[in-house]
């Protein structure tokens, strides 16, 4: 009894169970707990009566569609981290209306992001003590572990000591620092980890970093447009509002044309490269995904934003928003097929290799995104992620 | 191929891809966590993962399935039980890790110090001599040491212009192929372009 007055206490104190959920919260949480019930419980089955041949990869696809979902959601975890830091680095406090949201939307995107990855690994807890103990420093898949589990840790402490109400002291500020310096640490790894393969020449650019920071925080800009597109404009306060329809879609509009234009310099360079490997840029070049990509994932958005207009309209921001998350997970599926679309060493005589996700591989996606909406539908619910620290009293006192 | 600089050893997040002193690269499956890192890695793609789609029916794995379910089959003419090793990589392959060659581990490890060739057509050196080696029907593969430069290894790569495969990865293999009189070793990897109407 004592521990459930405790427990009850303890709940009532960090969480705000008495409060009727909103619409929004109703929604995310209805649509991603059944959309993340019928996925996990479909490859759960898959993978229980198949194993990991339930997904269509193979010796020469081995990296397929599970792991172009997992690059959708973990460098788009970087954007959100990056506007809840940047009162701390840059001393731009107009985003901490937002603040406490993108903290929470970094987790969530990271959790359903390790969701997905645990799902494709082969041996997922096993990876839990070989990873930290084989300290294989040269490798950029270990770096890149330790740089999203830091990621992580430090997110959770920051969204702590925000939902306690200490929002300006000096550890916040540090941790707020270091939060900032890993969130671009971790996509850029998770870069070099293409980057760095010299055998798959497709692959191989020291650019591969800087494209994921980029594209992840083009992607983060997308997420956070698509959920603040449904805050209700006439309860809305009017720094926020400014925030809504002002701030964020122009620099969401600005990291698409970043991606625009780093992704046309990157497919001029390879096609103009006669080194063996390269001629998968055109077979992927030719196909559907990339023109959906290319059209749907970065034109359209581009076009839909391109003027102040149309950037006040929440069906616009929330169309575009939609499109470049399709977008950008159609580049990442491009990325992983253009590296491996062509056999190593066998290509001499083979074929471009055929691979397209299984039904297993596709159900990945309401899996990862319904745990993604849930949580954050809860998390809008029960955690005052509106919560706005106001001024730092420095700041104040200076000017007083 | 058992490279000199290996990248699969290089990008192997948890150390299950090692070197022996010998220079044999291997995998300890109990420390393999399935990221298929190394299959990305290595240009000759030489690594496999057996979780996949077969090509043909009946999938043999389902004929034979292992009862303990820890292994990806469990095929009736298997090698003895005692010399599964996964340390080495050496056995009947687990489920969700990856498998290589081990040039046979088991057996070259057990070979009388100082054997400069495996010369399975003596009957004292054919139980550690490879497998491939000692199947050859036409005595096609050899095995030596070739840091002897005393040994038939060694002798055949100068005489017979051994060649690396992909020599410009720099992952330099230690698997040569005889080129002998032929005119070129199949090195690249130029794919035929007529599914996507070029010539």
């Amino acid at each position: 009894m004592a521990i459930a007055l405790v427990s009850n206490g303890l709940l009532r104190r960090y969480l705000d169970i008495d409060r009727r959920p909103d619409a929004l919260a109703i929604g995310m949480m209805l649509f991603g707990g059944i959309a993340a019930a019928i996925g996990l419980a479909w490859v759960f089955h898959d993978l229980w009566r198949f194993g990991h041949a339930a997904f269509n990869t193979s010796s020469d696809v081995a990296w397929g569609a599970p792991i172009a979902f997992y690059l959708f959601f973990l460098p788009s975890s970087s954007g959100p981290s990056i506007i809840a830091s940047a009162d701390s680095v840059f001393g731009v406090n107009v985003f901490h209306p937002i603040a406490k949201r993108c903290v929470f939307l970094a987790i969530v995107t990271l959790v359903s992001g390790f969701t997905i990855l645990a799902l494709e690994i082969g041996h997922p807890f096993r990876m839990l003590w070989a990873l930290p103990f084989g300290l294989q420093w040269h490798s950029p898949m270990w770096w890149m572990g330790v740089f999203y589990s830091l990621d992580l840790l430090l997110l959770i402490v920051k969204f702590w000591r925000m939902h306690v109400a200490d929002w300006h002291s000096r550890f916040m500020h540090l941790v707020s620092i270091a939060s900032f310096v890993v969130c671009i640490l971790a996509p850029g790894t998770l870069g070099l980890v293409f980057g760095m393969m010299a055998m798959r020449p497709a692959w191989y650019s020291p650019v591969m970093p800087m494209y994921f920071i980029l594209s992840g925080f083009m992607s983060a800009m997308a997420f956070i447009t698509f959920f603040t597109a449904f805050e209700p404009e006439a309860s809305t306060p009017p720094a926020l509002r400014h925030l809504h329809e002002v701030v964020l879609p122009r620099l969401f509009f600005l990291a698409l044309l970043a991606v625009a234009g780093m992704r046309f310099g990157q497919i001029l360079t390879t096609l103009w490269s006669n080194v063996e490997g390269m001629e998968a840029n055109w077979h992927v070049l030719r196909s559907d995904a990339f023109r959906f990509e290319l059209l749907f994932g970065l034109v359209l958005p581009i076009a839909l934003l391109s003027t102040n207009a149309l950037r006040r309209s929440a069906l616009v921001r929330f169309a575009a928003a939609s499109l470049a998350m399709a977008g950008i997970f159609l580049a990442r599926l491009n990325l992983l097929i253009v590296g491996q679309v062509v056999p190593l060493f066998k290509g001499y005589w083979a074929d471009y290799v055929d691979y397209w996700p299984s039904t297993t591989e596709w159900m990945l996606i309401p899996a990862g995104f319904g745990i993604f909406c849930f949580a954050y539908g809860a998390g809008h619910w029960l955690l005052r992620l509106g919560d706005d620290p106001g001024p730092e009293p420095a700041h104040e006192a200076a000017r007083a | 191929m058992h490279c000199e600089k290996p990248s699969c050893m290089a990008v192997c997040p948890t150390g299950a891809t090692y070197k022996t002193a010998d220079g044999v690269v291997l995998i300890d499956w109990d420390r393999c966590i399935g990221c298929k890192y190394c299959m990305i890695a290595c240009p000759y793609g030489v690594r496999f993962y057996a979780e996949e789609k077969q090509k043909t029916q009946p999938d043999i794995r389902e004929v034979f399935p292992d009862p303990t379910g820890e292994k990806v089959w469990s095929p009736p003419w298997r090698m003895p039980d005692h010399v599964q090793d996964n340390r080495i990589g050496v056995g009947i392959q687990p489920k969700n890790v990856v498998s290589k060659c081990t040039f046979c581990y088991h057996r070259i490890s057990k070979a009388p110090a100082g054997t400069k060739d495996l010369d399975p057509s003596d009957p004292a050196l054919r139980e550690f001599t490879p497998a491939c080696v000692a199947t050859c029907a036409p005595g096609a593969r050899h095995f030596g040491d070739l840091d002897d430069p005393t040994s038939e290894v060694r002798r055949l790569i100068a005489e017979k212009r051994g060649t690396r495969l992909l020599d410009h990865t720099g992952n330099r293999p230690r698997v040569y192929y005889l080129a002998g009189a032929q005119p070129a070793i199949p090195e690249t990897r130029s794919v035929r372009r007529s599914r996507d109407g070029e010539a």
